[in-house]
């Protein structure tokens, strides 16, 4: 077991506590701005989805060609996220769909407002954020496209549990080195304690230091070579 | 060598030089023109099918190997039957025709990339027998932009409208009825015995949504609404519970129920509603593969002991199978029994991941399925007929437009052209019911037993 100096500990301590901090605050600025970033984009990918259905086939929809509409919502659900999607003529009938059984409830009785946005909890599916794009401003009818929270909550902490991983990783290698590091530096402050007891005190340690060690140790040119020096000095005068 | 055969030759040489540039100009020049003169010919030359070809060949993609491969194959065995002989005894004008078939096991995605393989490495006189409205709907688009080249969708086993709207009505001739057709009917042999409430069953896809558009629209004519309606995914097969769907059923208490599915799927659903005590008529259309159907609906009953084919009734767009009196039908079951095992797809097409025993497919002996395949071909060979010794692919259209009236033996009219440019050969549709396990026709009068 390595042990570091009880001079450095609080240093030690202190440069912990400081990187924790870092991470923690790094890690929560990160799950903030990728939880509202990630729905965001998730949110505006189906709006352009429901807008580039709205856009792109009101001539199937003059045409009453229901099946060949039906054919270009079915593309969109095998988005990843995109739950469901359907469309409402102006008469306000769903004229396509992508349920199965059939309509839930909690929509065939609340899709008539033409809101940006409606947040839904279907029974047995989930909750959901369904976005709204007119067709032909809304003369046309109305596209529905439904987002799954779920999977949008999965996506952002898929992205958060990653982001912290490499950062608590980040933060026990730092750790690690931080320790070997002060152990380094307490190594020889611990050598010249050991010569120190052994040269000035009455009460000698049952294990004297190791020659080669106080040799390297008296010869080093930086301030514990110079204690060291001068520990030989005062014990070459008591004696 | 002596020195003045090398002078000789050096100045040879150096003519042949000069020579050789002028012949490369020449050549080159050649090249150019001839490139010039040829290459507004080769659209033509690519878009003619079949010129200096010793056969027709004709493109099918359909799903051979996944849940609807019934359909497919019996379509295939149909359009076989009739053919074999055909090709037999020389072909058309001397040219056999020839199906080159493709699985897309009922995917959109399989189906555009068969097509494009048909269409550019095959080089195919036309696409045949589609099997479909999923797959055909995405087709359409690409056979729209490939236009200049006059590829036809011809006779797709599929009554969707989208080939029969704008803007893909041009793309495309039918010989069946449409589903429009189909649940219009169906819908007023309904109404005509007081059943007015009509749910819907359908597959959540774009075939489903063509039925449902279908039976909108014939309820809309008596001024009604559909009374409620279930889905269910494509592929679904018949071992699955139906059970939700069922429930909804169960809710709406329909004085009638019109299927829009395919047989694994259609069949689950009237199994598991007559298991829950839901008794009303069930009607299917024509695409559903009444054959397979009934097959799947027997061996349950047998098993369970009950009659699971009672107040059922399918539409159909061709005649029954078993009508020895329409002309078209006895040469087909002649076909059929000669040819039984012979026009099988083959099974390399059937058996993708190797042939395995209980995925191995028990052909029908006859099938309205088999039968609309055996039409399809006759109609073809007949326009083929008419489209003389050199058939091209650019005049496919204009030819099928100057049929006018004409008989397949069918003991229906048929007619393409005319003033409105007709693109459906036929507009009649049959209706069946099951009767010592098999379908008969249903006559008009006895819709009365139904009467609410």
């Amino acid at each position: 077991m390595m042990r570091i100096a009880r001079f450095y500990q609080k240093t030690l301590f202190g440069i912990f506590a400081l990187m924790g901090l870092i991470v923690g605050l790094t890690s929560a600025l990160y799950v903030h701005t990728v939880d509202r970033q990630l729905t965001d984009d998730f949110l505006k990918n189906s709006r352009t989805i429901a807008r580039s259905i709205a856009n792109s086939n009101i001539d199937l929809i003059v045409h009453q060609n229901y099946s060949a509409l039906q054919s270009i919502i079915d593309q969109f659900v095998q988005i990843s996220g995109i739950s469901y999607v359907f469309v409402v003529d102006e008469k306000g009938v769903i004229i396509a769909h992508t349920f199965v059984p059939g309509v839930p409830d909690e929509i065939a009785t609340d899709y008539k407002d033409a809101k940006d946005v409606y947040d839904r909890t279907l029974a047995g599916l989930g909750n959901f954020s369904e976005v709204t794009a007119g067709i032909v401003a809304g003369e046309a009818g109305h596209v529905h496209v439904g987002m799954d929270k779920g999977y949008i909550a999965l996506q952002v902490q898929t992205a958060i549990g990653k982001e912290v991983y490499l950062l608590t990783m980040i933060f026990v290698a730092s750790v690690l080195v931080c320790y070997v590091l002060m152990y380094q530096v307490s190594q020889p402050l611990d050598h010249l304690r050991g010569y120190a007891w052994h040269s000035l005190s009455s009460e000698k340690h049952a294990s004297s230091p190791d020659p080669s060690q106080v040799k390297r140790l008296l010869e080093r040119t930086d301030e514990v070579g110079e204690l060291g020096r001068v520990i030989r000095w005062a014990s070459g005068r008591g004696s | 060598m002596s020195p003045s055969s090398l002078a000789r030759r050096g100045r040879r040489r150096g003519t042949c030089k000069l020579a050789s540039a002028r012949d490369v100009c020449f050549t080159l020049a050649l090249l150019l023109i001839t490139a010039l003169l040829v290459e507004p010919a080769l659209p033509e030359e690519a878009s003619a099918g079949a010129t200096g070809q010793s056969e027709i060949r004709l493109g099918m993609s359909a799903d051979f190997s996944a849940s609807a491969r019934a359909l497919s194959i019996e379509l295939y065995r149909g359009a076989m039957a009739y053919l074999r002989p055909i090709n037999n005894a020389g072909g058309v004008n001397g040219r056999r025709i020839a199906i080159t078939a493709y699985d897309d096991q009922y995917e959109p995605d399989l189906a555009i990339r068969n097509t494009l393989k048909l269409m550019d490495e095959e080089n195919v006189f036309a696409l045949f027998s589609y099997v479909g409205t999923p797959t055909m709907n995405r087709t359409l688009p690409l056979l729209r932009m490939h236009q200049a080249k006059d590829f036809l969708l011809l006779f797709p086993f599929t009554g969707a409208d989208t080939n029969r709207i704008p803007p893909y009505d041009q793309l495309s001739f039918n010989l069946r009825a449409s589903y429009d057709q189909e649940t219009r009917g169906l819908v007023d042999h309904f109404i005509a015995v007081n059943r007015t409430r009509i749910a819907a069953f359908y597959q959540a896809d774009a075939y489903g949504r063509a039925g449902w558009a279908g039976l909108r629209e014939a309820l809309a004519k008596h001024g009604l609404e559909i009374a409620g309606e279930a889905t269910y995914r494509r592929g679904s097969p018949f071992d699955q519970s139906y059970d939700r769907q069922v429930a909804i059923m169960q809710r709406l208490q329909p004085d009638a129920v019109i299927c829009v599915g395919t047989y694994p799927a259609c069949a689950g659903f009237i199994r598991d509603m007559r298991d829950r005590g839901v008794d009303c008529p069930v009607a299917t259309i024509s695409f559903v593969g009444g054959g397979a159907m009934l097959k799947l609906l027997s061996t349950a009953g047998q098993e369970s002991n009950k009659d699971y084919t009672s107040r059922l009734v399918s539409s159909q767009v061709v005649p029954s199978y078993d009508d020895d009196s329409v002309p078209t039908v006895r040469e087909y079951r002649e076909a059929m029994d000669r040819y039984r095992d012979a026009i099988m797809p083959p099974d390399s097409l059937l058996y993708p991941e190797g042939k395995r025993k209980e995925r191995e497919y028990a052909p029908l002996p006859y099938g309205f399925i088999s039968l609309e395949g055996y039409l399809n071909a006759k109609l073809f060979v007949a326009i083929l007929q008419r489209m003389g010794v050199d058939p091209r692919r650019a005049d496919l259209a204009r030819t099928v437009l100057n049929m006018g009236d004409f008989d397949l033996g069918m003991g229906q009219p048929l007619s393409f052209g005319g003033p409105s440019g007709r693109r459906q050969a036929s507009d009649q549709v049959y209706y069946t019911v099951v009767r010592d396990g098999r379908f008969v026709p249903f006559r008009d009068g006895e819709w009365e037993a139904w009467a609410k």
